[in-house]
């Protein structure tokens, strides 16, 4: 190399060190002003002014439906001449254009002028063009809260040995459980949203954030079927903990486990907090609190969701939602799911002692090879109390029953500070501060399942049919003798599902 | 340690003493014997099993055995042992469909012969084709990665074998034969995927070689 080259490398050398050592020096003497970081971005809301008003008036005469909404599904070939023809049934004679396709075939048609819902489902289900017609149906998260007291034991996943299954299968890499529900917090971003605050109309600093027990690269990007446009907020506390209990970081030194700790979560916001019903309110200008029981997750969304999930690569589904109502569309719905390799986990219900009422759309996974309806045990595994019961149960995981061992009864995990949003006396919440939180219900026992389902996705059962009776045939039996209406097939054994089968066991 | 000792003084006795005892009363049928080791490989008649499992239908292996023959005009019997086995990996069976799940396995079978058998010809010459029959006990062990002791599978199965073959001698006291074998070894309510797949019989087919030493 020619000297006078090498000269011109050597200088260039030196003013590339000097100039990586001085210009932080000079950037001290001179500190440029500080951006402030750019406003999270804002998605414009889904819920319109008038289903927010048909949703607080659920609440405030207690309906189980959307107010002036139906759900309906025409028949096979039928065009717009005959959904039109079937429309004007109805007294409001709506166009068909005001149909909202949910699925092939099957719309959520929203009535103006006429609340009665049921009449409306009755009048199109009438109609020869209609397959079925029934209410939005509002279904209510599955879990019984109870008072936290901390407690680090988790004895919920002793009792499945979840241990010697991590051992077979660590935590379900490689697979993507969608959590339908009020949310998974997935950004941490603070929102200026409009809220009442006894006075006026004001517009609240909001903080979210992903719950410190949680690795966010294990989010895959979710989707908000209720609220708006922009990121999925949990401002209930509901989806955060059934994501907790499915797949909360492991070996982390923080707070609890969770049973399928490297799968990924998708979450799926379907279910409308008091929260998200209080801001649509004051966002629409209108002045005071929304009912504090207000709130619920439509059909309609549910249903989207579940096909969401099952296009855009969830290979499980936990569904820890469920009310008394039946509606085939769910059935339309988990079969599509289970037939794109999708298995759900469906939380059986809490209303053993309310009569005991059959319970949708978890009673539909019994005749769904691929769907799981999921029952509760306590800490010594007799039935939760709670528990509903019947022909339709399948299998029983832990989802805790502070009668049967107090605070360590339940099920705990790191959740959403429940202090910091309770709207009996929060003005200003914040979702952004997780603890200890325990609470039982079947809600908690779906996810046991669902979780269990990823680590046998991962493990090499991709059929959902086979993992139902990979489940249902390696399940404990508990109760009488083989399956039984208190326990379906047993408790949950995701070791002896893991090992599959050799020659003779 | 102790039934090893035996089993050597009883095949010592059978190689040396037993034919010293033929010699005595050669009026009456020659009684002589011999110890022979073979290779032997079983296909199985759980076929969909053994393929389900480890891809391979037909388990290989060796072992050997006793033999006295004179004890009764041409009648012989025989005490055997082999082992075979087969690595495969754990899998879940759902309908028709076989879901691997990647957990190493291995399987053993030890059949213990116990059999009586017919040579039409008297030893020495040098084609001695003959046929038998028996009980078989076997013992079946099966393990995988991540067992506990009590996931580790080792039971006992009996059953019936029926098989036929021909010596060749090759020296005075050597002879190499091959022997077709059938064993029957049929589970009553199996499990696993010999359940799952309809089948209950972890016998076969069975090819031996075998290398005698004796008279």
């Amino acid at each position: 190399m020619p000297r006078t080259s090498s000269r011109v490398l050597v200088l260039a050398g030196l003013t590339c060190v000097a100039w990586l050592v001085l210009v932080p020096v000079s950037a001290q003497q001179a500190p440029v002003p500080q951006q402030p970081p750019p406003p999270p971005p804002r998605g414009a809301f889904i819920t319109t002014p008038e289903q927010r008003q048909a949703l607080e008036l659920a609440a405030v005469r207690d309906l189980n439906y959307i107010p002036g909404e139906v759900i309906v599904k025409f028949r096979e070939g039928v065009t717009v001449v005959g959904q039109a023809r079937a429309l004007d049934a109805l007294r409001s004679r709506p166009l068909p254009e005001r149909l909202q396709w949910i699925a092939d075939r099957t719309a959520r048609l929203q009535v103006d002028g006429d609340l009665d819902s049921p009449a409306i489902a009755a009048s199109l289900a009438r109609q020869p063009e209609v397959e079925f017609a029934h209410p939005n149906w509002l279904l209510q998260p599955r879990l019984v809260p109870n008072d936290p007291q901390y407690a680090a034991r988790q004895w919920n996943l002793t009792a499945i040995n979840m241990p010697g299954a991590w051992v077979i299968n660590a935590g379900g890499p490689g697979v993507t459980i969608a959590v339908i529900d009020s949310g998974v917090t997935n950004i941490n971003a603070t929102y200026g949203f409009k809220t009442w605050n006894g006075a006026s109309i004001v517009t609240a600093q909001m903080p979210f954030a992903i719950n410190t027990d949680f690795d966010a690269a294990r989010f895959v990007p979710g989707q908000d079927f209720v609220f708006w446009t922009g990121p999925v907020l949990d401002s209930d506390g509901h989806g955060t903990f059934m994501a907790a209990v499915a797949s909360q970081s492991t070996n982390n030194s923080v707070g609890y486990a969770g049973i399928a700790y490297n799968a990924k979560i998708m979450p799926l916001k379907a279910c409308l907090s008091y929260w998200d019903v209080q801001i649509l309110r004051s966002e629409a200008g209108q002045p005071g609190y929304a009912p504090l029981d207000v709130g619920g997750c439509p059909t309609s969304a549910v249903t989207t969701a579940i096909r969401y999930a099952a296009d855009n690569g969830a290979k499980v589904i936990n569904l820890s939602l469920g009310s008394t109502n039946p509606s085939p569309s769910y059935i339309d719905a988990l079969n599509y799911a289970v037939g794109k390799g999708v298995f759900v986990a469906l939380a059986a219900g809490n209303e053993f002692n309310l009569g005991n009422p059959t319970t949708y759309p978890a009673s539909y996974a019994a005749n769904i090879a691929g769907a799981m309806s999921v029952g509760a045990v306590g800490r010594s595994l007799t039935r939760a109390p709670y528990s509903t019961t019947g022909p339709f149960l399948e299998i029983v995981a832990p989802g805790g029953n502070s009668a049967d061992g107090g605070a360590n009864g339940v099920v705990w995990q790191m959740a959403l500070r429940e202090s910091d949003f309770n709207p009996a006396t929060v003005i200003f919440p914040r979702f952004d501060r997780y603890t200890d939180l325990g609470s039982q219900g079947t809600s908690l026992a779906a996810p046991h399942v669902a979780a269990v389902a990823a680590l046998l996705m991962s493990q090499g059962i991709t059929s959902p049919a086979a993992i139902e009776a990979a489940l249902t045939v390696t399940a404990r039996d508990l109760g009488e003798k083989g399956r039984d209406n208190d326990f379906g097939a047993g408790l949950l054994d995701p070791r002896a599902a893991l090992r599959g089968l050799g020659v003779v066991r | 340690m102790r039934t090893r000792a035996g089993v050597c003084i009883l095949l010592a006795w059978l190689v040396t003493v037993a034919p010293a005892l033929a010699q005595r009363a050669p009026a009456t049928a020659p009684i002589g014997g011999r110890i022979f080791g073979v290779v032997e490989g079983q296909a199985m008649t759980a076929t969909d099993t053994f393929d389900a499992l480890s891809g391979e239908t037909s388990l290989f292996g060796g072992g050997g055995g006793a033999e006295v023959h004179g004890v009764w005009r041409k009648i012989f019997l025989r005490a055997s042992a082999s082992r075979l086995s087969v690595d495969g990996e754990r899998v879940f069976v759902f309908g028709n469909t076989v879901f691997p799940l990647g957990i190493p396995m291995r399987v053993q079978l030890t059949p213990v012969e116990i059999v009586a058998g017919w040579r039409f010809a008297t030893p020495g010459k040098r084609l001695v084709p003959y046929v038998g029959a028996g009980t078989v006990i076997m013992r079946f062990r099966e393990e995988s990665d991540f067992d506990t002791s009590s996931d580790i599978v080792s039971k006992t199965f009996s059953g019936a074998v029926a098989f036929a073959g021909v010596d060749v001698g090759v020296m005075k006291f050597v002879s190499v034969g091959a022997e077709v074998g059938m064993r029957i070894i049929k589970i009553t309510r199996p499990g696993g995927v010999l359940g799952a797949l309809g089948e209950d019989d972890l016998g076969g087919v069975s090819m031996r070689l075998l290398v005698s030493i004796g008279r």
